[in-house]
């Protein structure tokens, strides 16, 4: 009989499908405890299976039908017959994932001032006295600023005003905001304006300009008041009362939501989690972003730096997070933020735009500094290691080079280049490598390298420390449903 | 695959098959433990390399029981990884090239 004159599918059609092998798509995994594995997706998106588990899947035994088996077909680790388009979707979601490389440097800092009135031992800036006034932006400096972040291609372009103290510089803040906006008239991006303030010398003058240009507030609380002054001195040891008091004026004339406050954890914070927490709750925020120390500036001369490893970290950090969940079991939404930028990462094909998790490292494509000078850094924290003579990641200057030559400068490129951690050793096929990044920065100014040693890296240890923690946090079923109000889209 | 001791208290070594463990694995698995002791790696034959660890001088007996252990687990989960990676490799470039490409990734209806 020829095969035309068949009247029936061919043999295989009739055999059964639970012989059939599923093929895999790519993934990585990496121990989550002593039995158990991460695994992770191109996508981010991620399981955990046990060791056994995982030889199966591997040796293509994994039983079809199977809880595991559905699992993995529903998050695109292997697919079959009934499932082809996951090679699309994946790529999709991935796609999406790495759409900030086109919209690419949104934030643009401008560093008004080093002027500070605050002496604070962990400072990253070499602050200088108020009335040093040379340290002052000018608005020359500002326009080339204004210039630059207009010749980026993303739709939305983040103003933020840094200092030392921003508002000792408050009459160039303003002339930046009338310029910004007179020239989007024409441009018509999505514009935001931030300043970063310790709040001392928030006026009503300042406020009604800010109230007017939607102008939002960011400042510093590191805690009770006894702990706050302590890591935050300035003269008449008042500055947590100041700030309360900034922080309450803020909100009285611009809103409730338009102030937010960033924490750094000190020796002297490390056990004190809960009432660094309560007093952000006490404060009436909705969150809190548990940061530790960074390694630059006035951080290293005082060596508040060493003062605690990752282990004391970690510590702090996992103590206050199970505070911050037991107060949302009792029925108060507060969430952490280090660990809802990771949660929505792990669980959205988007990115939450945060520098140091990201791939390429965010410098200079997610973030770049205009110091008062008009020197451009790739990072605010590159700004801090040049304050340590250290201007590896100088990019340029405002005055000296264009668009073109400071974003197409090799200097850039080959540090982007070089932190994507796709191909960076430790980390391409690190089960994590889709929720981290590789702060070169920070391997630069710890390790002298800016790819870094991963066994060695405070970054990578804390990291991959969170990750897991969060993931074991996923699986008490109460737990997962407060972390899962933590993400954002 | 081989071990024996080397001359030094703190120092060890173990002879791998490359036939069971390519030396990317082996290498990849060093690597991560250069927190933990320093690896040299020395050819002995076509078939066979010679793995030399340097402990930390505080690293005890059991210590350093204990991380061998965990670079013999590491090599077979490098060797797992490795399997995964080549069967991937063609689907891996399939996604990336479809995710940068500028075409639409799903199709009209």
């Amino acid at each position: 009989m020829s095969e035309a004159r068949l009247k029936f599918q061919p043999l295989s059609s009739y055999e059964s499908k639970e012989n059939t092998p599923y093929k895999l798509l790519p993934f990585n995994f990496t121990h989550l405890d002593s039995n158990r594995y991460v695994l992770t997706n191109l996508a981010g998106e991620y399981l955990v299976l046990t060791k056994h588990e995982l030889d199966l899947l591997i040796s293509k035994k994994l039983p079809i039908g199977t809880i595991n088996y559905n699992n993995l077909i529903a998050k695109n680790f292997i697919y079959d017959q009934s499932s082809d388009v996951a090679i699309n979707l994946i790529a999709l979601k991935f796609r999406t994932k790495k759409s900030f490389l086109s919209e690419f440097t949104s934030l643009h800092l401008f560093v008004v001032s080093l002027r500070c009135d605050h002496s604070c031992p962990y400072c990253q800036v070499s602050r200088q006295n108020v009335d040093t006034s040379q340290f002052d932006m000018t608005k020359e400096t500002a326009n080339k600023g204004i210039a630059f972040a207009f010749k980026s291609p993303s739709r939305s372009l983040k103003f933020e005003f840094q200092g030392g103290e921003s508002l000792l510089n408050f009459q160039l803040i303003k002339y930046i905001v009338l310029t910004v906006e007179e020239r989007n008239k024409i441009e018509n991006r999505d514009i935001q304006f931030v300043i970063a303030t310790n709040l001392v010398f928030i006026s009503d003058e300042i406020l009604s300009f800010c109230n007017e240009h939607k102008v939002l507030i960011s400042t510093s609380l590191d805690g009770p008041e006894d702990l706050h002054n302590k890591n935050r001195p300035r003269p008449g040891k008042n500055s947590h009362q100041l700030t309360i008091q900034g922080i309450n004026k803020v909100r009285e004339a611009l809103g409730p939501q338009s102030v937010s406050a960033l924490m750094t954890t000190t020796k002297a914070s490390l056990t004190r989690v809960k009432d660094v927490i309560d007093e952000y709750i006490t404060q009436g925020f909705n969150s809190i972003f548990l940061r530790p120390l960074s390694p630059y500036g006035f951080a290293i001369k005082t060596k508040s730096y060493k003062k605690y490893d990752t282990q004391e970290w970690l510590k702090f950090y996992f103590e206050g997070l199970a505070y911050i969940i037991e107060i949302n079991k009792s029925g108060h939404y507060f969430a952490e933020q280090y660990a809802s930028i990771i949660l929505s990462k792990m669980y959205t094909p988007t990115e939450p735009g945060y520098v140091d998790l990201q791939s390429p490292a965010g410098i200079g494509i997610s973030a770049i500094v205009f110091n008062y000078n008009g020197d451009v850094y790739a990072s605010d924290e590159a700004r801090m290691l040049a304050e340590m003579k250290d201007e590896t990641f100088k990019l340029g200057n405002l005055d000296n080079n264009s668009y073109e030559e400071i974003i197409g400068s090799d200097k850039l490129l080959d540090v982007l280049e070089q932190t994507m951690s796709e191909s960076v050793p430790g980390c391409s096929e690190c089960a994590f490598q889709p929720y981290c990044g590789s702060d070169p920065v920070f391997h630069h100014a710890t390790q002298n390298d800016m790819v870094g040693n991963k066994p060695n890296s405070f970054f990578c240890h804390k990291n991959m420390e969170v990750f897991k923690h969060l993931v074991r946090l996923m699986e008490d079923p109460d737990t997962r449903k407060i972390l899962l109000d933590w993400v954002r889209c | 695959m081989n071990t024996g001791k080397d001359t030094q208290p703190i120092e060890y070594f173990e002879i791998f098959c490359l036939s069971t463990y390519s030396l990317n694995a082996i290498k990849k698995t060093c690597y991560k433990f250069s927190s933990d002791f320093s690896v040299k790696l020395e050819k002995v034959d076509d078939e066979k390399i010679k793995v030399g660890f340097t402990f930390n001088p505080n690293a005890d007996n059991e210590m350093r029981a204990d991380l061998i252990r965990q670079f013999h687990n590491e090599l077979l989960d490098q060797d797992l990884r490795e399997i995964v990676f080549k069967e991937t490799e063609g689907v891996r470039n399939l996604i990336l090239a479809h995710a940068f490409s500028k075409t639409t990734l799903i199709e009209p209806e």
